[in-house]
């Protein structure tokens, strides 16, 4: 009985722990879900859809690319598959989280899954290199960064749609900037940039030839397979 | 609610559920380090496909854009806040349209 309040203090102590956290994150995801939502509204989502992708998905780069591609009149599965792509790298994190999670977890993993994110694994993984980094954490900083997500995402919502009706400020620019402003912190090494930049060519000369879904597709593809491929050419020391 | 946004909405949802569940009940397998890279490289091709043609690609604006962008680069290498990079980046494509005409 005693071991079992004392697992349950430990439990809610860590779930606080995750859950503070990840409050130093709120600053990157608020304005991000705000930018996400008045994009939504402006690309023809009513205020219930926009709001509904936030909680079912609860994926903001993909929430923000299948918007995007909407607004540029994409196909259904090229935006259906966009979104896998981009949220392909959420199988890696839980693999990666696996080796220090429990195998029973609390809550079930099914829905701890429901609510990984970058920033939640991220921190996870860094707690758990100073000996935390439990499901208590993960389901902490999971609950924190969810209530900021969809709690923005309906203040963007509603805020969006008077934005929206000002067609000339310009709010289209958002998007390309925030998925400029995303792409650099990945550009860690030379061949980072080659694919990015194989990327942006592709897409660029095929603009106007195909549906621009299937343009973002076909050029992610040849980028992810032959951009590692292109020698780089070294400063000489 | 439009039939087929509702429809998009839950077919991304069940996928991205797909990929967070797969990795979850791996257990303590591990993935080939060229498989890793692969996923590893994917955001960035798909974030560079989706800023290029909005900014040097635009069929408007394409001086501003660019002007925009390189203040809100600017912005976020020195204080490496999202929100500031596109604050940034925002006010320097409005200023530039402006004074560009």
């Amino acid at each position: 009985m005693v071991d079992e309040a004392v697992a349950r203090g430990a439990y809610w102590c860590d779930f606080r722990r995750g859950f503070v956290a990840t409050i130093a994150m709120w600053p990157g995801v608020v304005p991000f879900a705000i930018a996400y939502a008045t994009l939504a509204r402006a690309a023809g989502f009513s205020l219930a859809e926009t709001f509904a992708f936030s909680v079912f998905v609860y994926a903001g780069s993909a929430q923000l690319a299948v918007v995007n591609l909407l607004d540029a009149g994409a196909g259904f599965v090229s935006m259906v598959l966009t979104a896998l792509v981009l949220n392909l790298r959420h199988v890696l994190y839980g693999i990666s989280l696996n080796k220090q999670l429990p195998e029973e977890t609390t809550p079930p993993r099914p829905i701890l899954a429901f609510l990984l994110t970058d920033e939640s694994y991220g921190l996870t993984i860094k707690d758990g290199l100073d000996g935390g980094g439990n499901d208590a954490f993960l389901f902490g900083s999971c609950i924190s960064l969810y209530g900021a997500f969809i709690s923005a995402s309906l203040a963007g919502a509603i805020a969006g749609q008077r934005l929206a009706d000002k067609t000339d400020l310009g709010l289209e620019f958002v998007f390309p900037l925030t998925f400029l402003l995303l792409l650099v912190p990945l550009l860690r090494n030379r061949t980072d940039f080659v694919v990015a930049g194989v990327s942006a060519s592709v897409v660029l000369l095929l603009r106007g030839r195909v549906n621009s879904g299937a343009g973002l597709l076909f050029a992610v593809l040849i980028a992810i397979g032959i951009g590692p491929r292109i020698p780089v050419k070294r400063p000489a020391r | 609610m439009n039939g087929e946004h509702v429809a998009l909405i839950a077919s991304i949802a069940v996928l991205t559920y797909g990929t967070r569940i797969v990795g979850l009940s791996m257990g303590d397998r591990t993935m080939p380090p060229g498989i890793r890279q692969i996923f590893d490289r994917v955001p960035l091709a798909v974030f560079a496909a989706l800023a290029a043609p909005g900014i040097v690609g635009s069929e408007v604006d394409i001086a501003p854009r660019v002007c925009g962008a390189i203040v809100a680069l600017a912005a976020f290498l020195v204080v490496r806040l999202f929100w500031v990079g596109l604050l940034a980046g925002m006010v320097g494509y409005a200023v530039a349209r402006w004074v560009l005409g």
